[in-house]
């Protein structure tokens, strides 16, 4: 055991190197090769890290799990290890489709080699992320992660809106980096080390333990998405690679959720009122998370607001778990806490899926709004179908992996109405309506993607539609993903149960094991078997009855053209105007009043509420107060050094007066 | 452990068998409603039978979503009703948390409703794609509303588990199980289509909902897609008879008794309902919904503080 | 037996919440009268007293009867368009009246663990009184302003059924007599309106002001 200790431990540092020695190899001449070779590397790299990590996990029990190397600075425990798992796991994929995305952008001579490189370094400091020990080295870590994926996103910085969005991601990195520093700051002074293992800080009472889980909540908030903190997601999401796309909203949001568990780690029992804040937040960004997705006709938009939904969803996981802990009832901390943990990887598998199908379809049809797409089932079939089981796992219906995470956080709901009593049965009830509210929108929304970018017939002419090989390997472990899980989540429950009980409960529970997952497992296999012999059936018959193919039905009207299909607009219209005000969705209509029409036009845009309300005006509130002070700023280098000679002098008659 | 199992496949089959006869009941009371004579009671086994004869037609912009989605129905559905009790026998598939299995299962059948319907590449389906997605959204919560509230009340997570028990010992708990029981007509009539939410009648384009999406359908498809939605009426009606069942006492007979005066009260009170009432304004129905959602609330908000 | 009578009256709140017809609002102050007065009578069932009859009958008398056909009169005479016009959206008037509810009967249910008081007529008077507040808030036509202030009328009457114990008498005859002198008023003064104004909504009386 301890041999394969070590060689885990040589294996970490091993990928890690190899990792970082994949820029080197972009500097070959030719620049397919170089890309081709360095990709290569960064994947051998990720797949020795991955098979470390799994070594790491399933040949040391849960106590062992805790180790620490290079003097402390790095830990591997229960929570680091399955969110290493998740980046890796992301990662590769995602590397793989690397292949084929870029192909794309050097046709257009674009500075691939910049945006590889920091890439590399984004990948290197998440995963540093994660397993780092020491405080300072988070916070390092997390800022050139911030940087990395800044200069990442700019790609095609001549844009103006690839400028706007990655200005927004990168002033909130720092605004929460802000909070961030407060709260080490608070947990230094506390308790005089900058370990996280010396953080076990048991304050039931005073303001520091609830004090610090604001501010990381905040902090950590900004990061996840959760509202109202959510405002920059859509903003930088879409505008950036889909390879960077799929990795932000795939793990990067992620390390937000780390942050929030690894800081109830160190300030375990929480007043109530910090479980129900976290709750009713989450639940807030769940519904208007995917009510803002349903009046997008951006593709990366839409799947973005998704994310904020779905931080929202792991966020009512943790709300519940965070309620139960102060309760002392590690039933409902395990299912709630191991719900989330498991909405996580599911989140980070279905989104990344998805990004990729969109950016499979941007790269051949070169636009991103959907209302311009249609019909691609003809030219794609296999793009199609993967996207559609992203679409049914990510809306959690059965028999896919989104049905058992959600299903978890149901049940969490319902055991905790069982044992909790007084008022808590029916604000328990409200929870689960407004999680079955949010399942049904997502439905709406994930319908409404997939019919119009896919099926039907083309709205816009598309020339040609070239998938390669690599979208193929990408897509599909992602799908098979989706497939493993839903269909056999017993392994993968096995492990969110050993990280849960590691470290989040003092009692052992068996209330996640006790669901009966074989008897899931089976339903499942029931119906895949039930839709083969029925189809099987179908076959028999329509070769007896026949089978045709002919027009479908139009009323009578000769001249039917795509562009009469229903739009994305349409679809969603009913929806959006319930919500209209918090959407602020208005439509625009120019119809033309002749007798034989002329061209009309109609547009519909759904801004972000708390973009336009809040984040807008008091930027132009600064930009005016800053106008006032502009006369301080002068265009002769001899203004500043007056300035600095008048500083200097101040402060060294301060400092003369002090001592 | 076998007997169960034999139990539970009965059950199954003789949801799956009896469920287009309840259809037949239910137009067989409209006609005489409006003073036809109408069509025989076994008529919808005769139209089954009559549409897997027939040739398939899909529409020319379709893809394989419209081969499949059919299928996904009926299976959905089969499963679902796999999951309810009939009379005292326990269902084929019962486990803590099928609740939540239920509503999934029958969100996933809508799922590929819709997209088949998007599929084919028409504004009418698509409206009725459209509509059906945005009313059967406000349609969950009175699901949980009233079942989830048994659930919460009584601290069982299965539909078996719950519908047993309900005991109907004081005067309070039975007037919650009547209120219960009115929201979830409220959701039936909403779920399967029936006036005053759509009339499956009439195939004009603005009032149809479900009718609309299976239109470009022929011959086995249709016959999945009927076959389907008398399930889920005979589903929706079990749901609402099983309220008044006398789970306490295991008498058979009495079971069977209240099992059919039960279906043919239920037959005759959605016909009247169907034949009084006109459709309303699309635009009103969440609206009409929320009226279900908000009865279901405050019978629970009763019920919670009398005691 | 309170209870199911509370229940009918919140339910007949519900469908005022969400009817689009101006006869309605009439219909369901006939059907609130009349459960006020099944109400009353109740603790007489037993021991019938004549003092304890005649309240009732002159409740049942004035509410079911006098009331509404004087406001049906009204809609006919001032011939009052028979749809009305609200100002926010349906659905959210809906859910604003069920969130109130909710929020009232949690409120109720604290308040009833410190004084002894029946919790459901109590909590749906209260939240009569609410609904009728909405009514008039949220609704433009002046008739229904009026039936609104009926319903909050009867959502006190319910309220202070559930707190008073003693001496109920004084302060239903109170309110009787308030309730005609509004209703009184309103007919006087709508009736001299309509003779130098055609439509009836709040906001014509706008034009009184400079």
């Amino acid at each position: 055991m301890n041999h394969l200790n070590d060689y885990s431990n040589i294996l970490f540092i091993v990928a890690f190197v190899i990792q970082f020695l994949s820029i080197v190899f972009l500097f070959i001449k030719n620049e397919r090769k170089a890309l081709f070779s360095s990709n290569i590397v960064l994947l051998i790299g990720l797949i020795i890290g991955f098979i470390s990590t799994l070594s790491t996990a399933l040949f040391s029990s849960s106590e062992v799990l805790t180790k620490n190397i290079f003097n402390n600075w790095l830990s591997l425990d229960a929570l680091s290890i399955y969110f290493l798992f998740i980046i890796q796991l992301i990662a590769i994929p995602t590397t793989i489709y690397n292949f084929s995305y870029l192909q794309h952008y050097i046709e257009k001579k674009r500075p691939v080699k910049s945006f590889i490189i920091f890439y590399v370094i984004l990948l290197i400091s998440t995963q540093f992320i994660v397993i780092a020990n020491q405080s300072i080295l988070f916070l390092v870590s997390w800022e050139v992660m911030s940087i990395a994926g800044y200069l990442a996103m700019i790609l095609e910085k001549e844009k103006e809106e690839v400028q706007r969005g990655s200005f927004y991601y990168f002033a909130a990195s720092h605004v929460l980096i802000f909070f961030l520093y407060i709260m080490f700051f608070l947990l230094h002074h506390q308790t005089k080390s900058w370990y996280f293992s010396d953080y076990n800080l048991s304050f039931s009472t005073g303001i520091i333990a609830p004090l610090i889980f604001i501010l990381s909540f905040i902090g950590f908030g900004i990061k996840a998405g959760f509202m109202p903190f959510h405002f920059w997601l859509p903003q930088a999401h879409p505008i950036a690679p889909t390879v960077l796309s799929a990795f932000l909203s795939g793990v990067i949001i992620k390390m937000g959720i780390y942050g929030i568990l690894r800081t109830f780690l160190f300030i375990k029992p929480l007043p109530e009122w910090c479980g129900w804040l976290v709750l009713i937040l989450s639940m807030v960004s769940a519904i208007f998370g995917v009510w803002y997705a349903l009046a997008q006709h951006d593709i990366k938009r839409l799947l973005a607001y998704h994310s904020i939904e779905n931080v929202g969803i792991i966020g009512i996981g943790i709300g519940i778990g965070l309620i139960g802990s102060t309760n002392n009832l590690p039933a409902i901390e395990v299912l709630g806490f191991g719900g989330a943990l498991l909405h996580t990887l599911n989140h980070a598998i279905f989104k990344s899926l998805l990004f990729i199908g969109s950016g499979v379809v941007y790269q051949n049809l070169g636009t991103r709004n959907i209302e311009l797409m249609g019909g691609l089932v003809h030219r794609a079939k296999y793009i199609a179908l993967l996207f559609l089981i992203g679409s049914v796992a990510i809306s959690g219906i059965p028999p896919f992996n989104g049905f058992i995470s959600e299903f978890i956080i149901y049940m969490s709901f319902f055991k905790s109405a069982n044992e909790l009593k007084n008022y808590y049965p029916i604000l328990m009830l409200m929870f689960v309506v407004g999680l079955a509210f949010v399942g049904g929108l997502a439905v709406a929304c994930f319908t409404k993607v997939n019919s119009i970018m896919f099926l039907g017939s083309e709205r816009k002419e598309v020339k040609h539609f070239h998938t390669s090989i690599f979208d193929y390997i990408s897509l599909g472990i992602f799908a098979l993903l989706c497939a493993v899980i839903g269909f056999y989540p017993q392994p993968f429950i096995g492990i969110v149960n050993k990280v849960v009980q590691s470290k989040f409960v003092y009692k052992t529970s068996s209330a996640l094991i006790s669901i009966n997952w074989l008897y899931i497992t089976f339903i499942f296999g029931t119906i895949a078997f039930l839709i083969f012999i029925l189809y099987l059936i179908k076959l028999k018959l329509e070769q007896k009855f026949g089978i045709r193919i002919s027009a479908a039905w139009g009323c009578g009207y000769e001249f039917i053209t795509p562009r009469m299909q229903y739009t994305a607009s349409s679809f969603a219209d009913e929806l959006n105007t319930i919500a209209k005000p918090i959407l602020v969705y208005h439509k625009e209509v120019k119809v033309s009043n002749n007798a034989f029409p002329l061209k009309s036009k109609f547009e519909s845009h759904s801004k972000d509420f708390v973009d336009i309300k809040f984040i807008l005006p008091s930027f132009n509130i600064l930009k005016n107060l800053i106008k006032k002070i502009e006369f301080f700023s002068q265009t002769d280098l001899r203004y500043y050094i007056a300035y600095l000679l008048i500083i200097i002098t101040i402060f060294s008659l301060i400092a003369f007066l002090w001592t | 452990m076998d007997i169960k199992i034999l139990q539970g496949i009965i059950s199954l089959i003789i949801i799956l068998i009896l469920a287009p006869l309840f259809a037949g009941l239910v137009n067989k009371q409209k006609a005489i409603l409006t003073g036809r004579v109408g069509a025989p009671i076994l008529q919808p086994y005769y139209e089954l039978i009559k549409l897997i004869k027939k040739e398939t037609i899909n529409a020319s912009s379709s893809s394989f979503i419209s081969r499949v989605s059919p299928i996904i129905n009926l299976t959905s559905l089969i499963i679902a009703a796999a999951i309810l009790p009939v009379g005292f026998w326990k269902p084929l598939i019962s486990f803590n948390g099928d609740i939540i299995l239920f509503a999934y299962i029958l969100g996933l059948a809508r799922f590929f409703q819709i997209l088949a319907a998007m599929d084919i590449g028409s504004s009418f389906e698509g409206m009725g794609a459209s509509r059906e997605a945005t009313f059967a959204l406000f349609a969950e919560p009175i699901f949980f509303f009233t079942i989830g509230s048994i659930s919460f009340l009584s601290g069982y997570t299965s539909i078996y588990d719950i519908y047993h028990s309900i005991q109907l010992t004081n005067i309070s708990y039975e007037v919650f199980i009547v209120i219960c029981s009115i929201s979830v007509f409220m959701l039936a009539v909403t779920e399967c289509s029936r006036m005053p939410i759509d009339d499956p009648n009439t195939h004009l384009e603005l009032t149809m909902i479900h009718e609309v999406m299976i239109l470009d359908n022929s011959g086995i498809d249709l016959f999945l897609y009927q076959y389907s939605s008398y399930i889920k009426l005979f589903i929706y009606a079990i749901l609402e008879i099983s309220f008044f069942y006398p789970f306490s006492q295991q008498s058979y007979i009495l079971g069977i008794i209240i099992f059919i005066t039960g279906s043919l009260a239920l037959s005759f009170t959605l016909g009247v309902v169907e034949t009084i009432t006109s459709r309303y304004k699309m635009k009103n129905i969440p609206q009409y919904l929320l009226f279900a959602t908000a009865i279901g609330i405050l019978n629970l908000l009763i019920y919670t503080f009398t005691k | 037996m309170e209870n199911v009578l509370s229940i009918l009256f919140c339910l007949s709140l519900f469908y005022v919440a969400v009817t689009w017809r101006v006869k309605a609002y009439v219909t369901v102050l006939r059907f609130q009268g009349l459960i006020l007065a099944v109400l009353l009578m109740i603790p007489f069932i037993y021991h019938f007293s004549i003092f304890g009859i005649i309240l009732p009958f002159t409740l049942l008398l004035v509410k079911v009867f006098l009331i509404p056909r004087y406001i049906n009169k009204i809609i006919l005479d001032l011939d009052v368009k028979r749809r009305i016009e609200p100002t926010i959206q349906q659905m959210f008037f809906l859910l604003l009246v069920i969130v109130s509810m909710i929020i009232i009967f949690l409120v109720s249910n604290i308040i009833s663990q410190k004084t002894p008081l029946d919790v459901i007529p109590f909590a749906s008077g209260f939240s009569a009184i609410i609904v009728g507040i909405y009514i008039i808030m949220f609704r433009k036509k002046l008739i229904i302003h009026v039936c609104g202030f009926l319903i909050l009328e009867n959502g006190i009457f319910l309220f202070s059924s559930a707190v008073a114990s003693e001496f109920p008498m004084m302060i239903e005859i109170g309110i009787l007599l308030d309730v005609f002198v509004v209703v009184f008023l309103m007919g006087i003064a709508l009736n001299k309106i309509s003779s130098t104004f055609e439509g009836f909504e709040v906001t014509h009386l706008g034009r009184l002001k400079d």
